[in-house]
């Protein structure tokens, strides 16, 4: 498996160009994050992904064969996606009787198992569910796939803070026993990072970065200290946002760092996944 | 195996429909005949008022319910097949494939209810049964059993392209704006009653629904000769042409949410 490559992707909506000449690598068995502001384009590159909607200009592969319209490749990609598609009318244990049938590999004793986790009641009616239960399910049904792509779309919206909690169980239980590719586009960055293996940030419809999400981490830097300190360590390092406050003053960097040569009196420390994403995201040099 | 559970998918959405369709027909048929029953031994009570029954053009109702229910199930199956990892060529092949299957199964029910009207009728009593197919089995010449079969392929032939019209009209549907949507399947054929309406009132020279009636009589080969070949034919010909919008339609629509 050499795994998934979106190359060269572009979709437009009308006037709107929700991807621009994206281009990204997925590796097998790894936990991707999808980040993005609201209206980034995280769900259009999911959606191409998945060849629910088609790209503009641009291929998705999968282990170098064309995965739209491909039967062959769509068994292996599961989308779990924000909006229904299942049957309001069937109710829960029915839809993943036929999930199974659907997914070869599905696994329907697992699947009990996490309804039971979750405690959802799988005579409850599509339709019928709350926007949070409605979650559960396609979480459920997504994990039990065992598809060796999952695409998950927004999985914690409406999940209290217990069933985010099993979900991210589910998640690192699933990536040691049974692994597969994860992306997960979400907006709850900092819970959700300690799953993410490697980070891809969308902004306006282009990738502004795509790295492993140790290294990411490691690069970021918080350095703090009289303004005069800081603007002269600076000088010579990406800067990815300043913030002032009296006489003191705050730089955001991205960079290798030697700790043996910060000045006395400035602070270094990391920066969190969330920090990092919403500095990068506002800074003005995408590119970097 | 996953072409399998397509298949199975969309004739399990069927059956639900179909059994109620076909319960109704029996409830109609039962009903009509007790009160037939009770009229004949009792002359003077005339109960519900039915002293004949009416078994009128068994198969065009069978052709209206199949288009309604084709048409009304195409997006919800197209959402859960496209959720579930299927191309829509599959979903379409899967879909023609279904078809085929609720065609014969239809034909067979149909037939075999028809020839039990039919027989009935001809036993005197007074009950009046006319099939969609009934011309070809009854103005042809031939003897039953020659004819019955190429009719029972016409009839499975016709259902055919009922169904992939309902999904032709689905799909078209599927990808326009929900105003126009609206315009097209509601204000249209309100619009086209009205004006035939109008017509038949004001204009008495000419029937566009007979026009209609005798067009049809000609595409589906009972005004030429009552030879049911001419009738497969050009159903497999609509057929063919219907399937071909219906997949190029398929083929460019992206799930829409409710």
């Amino acid at each position: 498996m050499s795994g998934m490559d979106v190359e060269k992707v572009t979709k437009r909506f009308g006037n709107v160009n929700a991807l621009r000449d994206v281009s990204v690598h997925f590796d097998p068995n790894k936990v991707y994050g999808l980040l993005g502001s609201n209206s980034a384009g995280k769900s259009t590159l999911l959606n191409v992904i998945a060849g629910r909607i088609f790209a503009n200009e641009g291929a998705v592969r999968m282990d170098g064969v064309p995965v739209p319209e491909n039967d062959s490749a769509l068994r292996n990609i599961f989308l779990m996606s924000e909006t229904n598609l299942y049957p309001g009318n069937m109710k829960i244990h029915r839809a993943l009787k036929w999930t199974a049938k659907f997914y070869p590999d599905f696994d329907e004793a697992y699947a009990n198992r996490l309804a039971a986790e979750f405690k959802i009641d799988p005579n409850k009616k599509i339709k019928s569910l709350s926007t949070g239960t409605r979650t559960i399910f396609k979480i459920i049904a997504a994990l039990a796939s065992n598809a060796a792509y999952l695409l998950l779309d927004e999985p914690t919206l409406g999940l209290d803070a217990e069933n985010r909690e099993i979900f991210y169980q589910a998640i690192i239980r699933k990536c040691t026993e049974n692994p597969c590719t994860i992306i997960i586009a979400t907006h709850l960055i900092e819970e959700a990072s300690v799953i993410f293996d490697h980070v891809v940030i969308v902004k306006d419809g282009r990738i502004i970065r795509d790295e492993s999400c140790e290294e990411l981490l490691r690069k970021g830097r918080e350095i703090t200290g009289s303004a005069s300190a800081v603007e002269q360590f600076i000088q010579d390092k990406t800067v990815l946002g300043v913030e002032s406050f009296g006489g003191q003053k705050t730089a955001y960097c991205l960079g290798e760092f030697n700790s043996l040569s910060v000045p006395e009196g400035l602070r270094v420390s990391g920066m969190n996944l969330q920090k990092l994403f919403i500095r990068m995201v506002h800074s003005q040099e995408e590119g970097i | 195996m996953k072409r399998n559970a397509s298949i199975q998918y969309q004739l399990a959405g069927w059956i639900k429909p179909l059994v109620m369709y076909y319960l109704f027909m029996a409830a109609y048929l039962v009903i009509s005949l007790l009160s037939f029953i009770r009229n004949s031994a009792y002359p003077d009570n005339t109960g519900l008022g039915i002293s004949s029954i009416y078994f009128y053009y068994w198969g065009f109702d069978t052709m209206i319910v199949l288009f309604a229910i084709g048409f009304f199930s195409f997006k919800s199956t197209f959402d859960m097949l496209i959720q579930n990892g299927y191309s829509r060529r599959k979903i379409f092949t899967g879909g023609m494939l279904a078809f085929l299957g609720i065609s014969t199964v239809t034909t067979i029910f149909d037939t075999i209810v028809g020839q039990i009207l039919n027989r009935w009728e001809g036993m005197g009593n007074d009950l009046y049964y006319y099939g969609a197919f009934d011309y070809y089995l009854t103005h042809s010449g031939k003897d039953l059993l020659t004819v019955l079969l190429p009719v029972f392929i016409l009839n499975i032939c016709v259902y055919m392209a009922v169904l992939a019209s309902s999904w032709f009209f689905a799909a078209a549907a599927y990808r326009l704006d929900k105003n126009v949507r609206l315009l097209f399947f509601i204000v249209m054929p309100l619009l086209i009653l009205l004006m035939l309406m109008i017509q038949e009132r004001f204009f008495t020279q000419v029937s566009i629904a007979n026009l209609i009636s005798s067009g049809l009589g000609y595409v589906f080969g009972w005004s030429n000769g009552a030879n049911p070949r001419i009738g497969v034919a050009v159903s497999l010909i609509i057929l063919a042409g219907v399937s071909t919008f219906t997949l190029l339609l398929q083929t460019r629509i992206t799930p829409q949410p409710e």
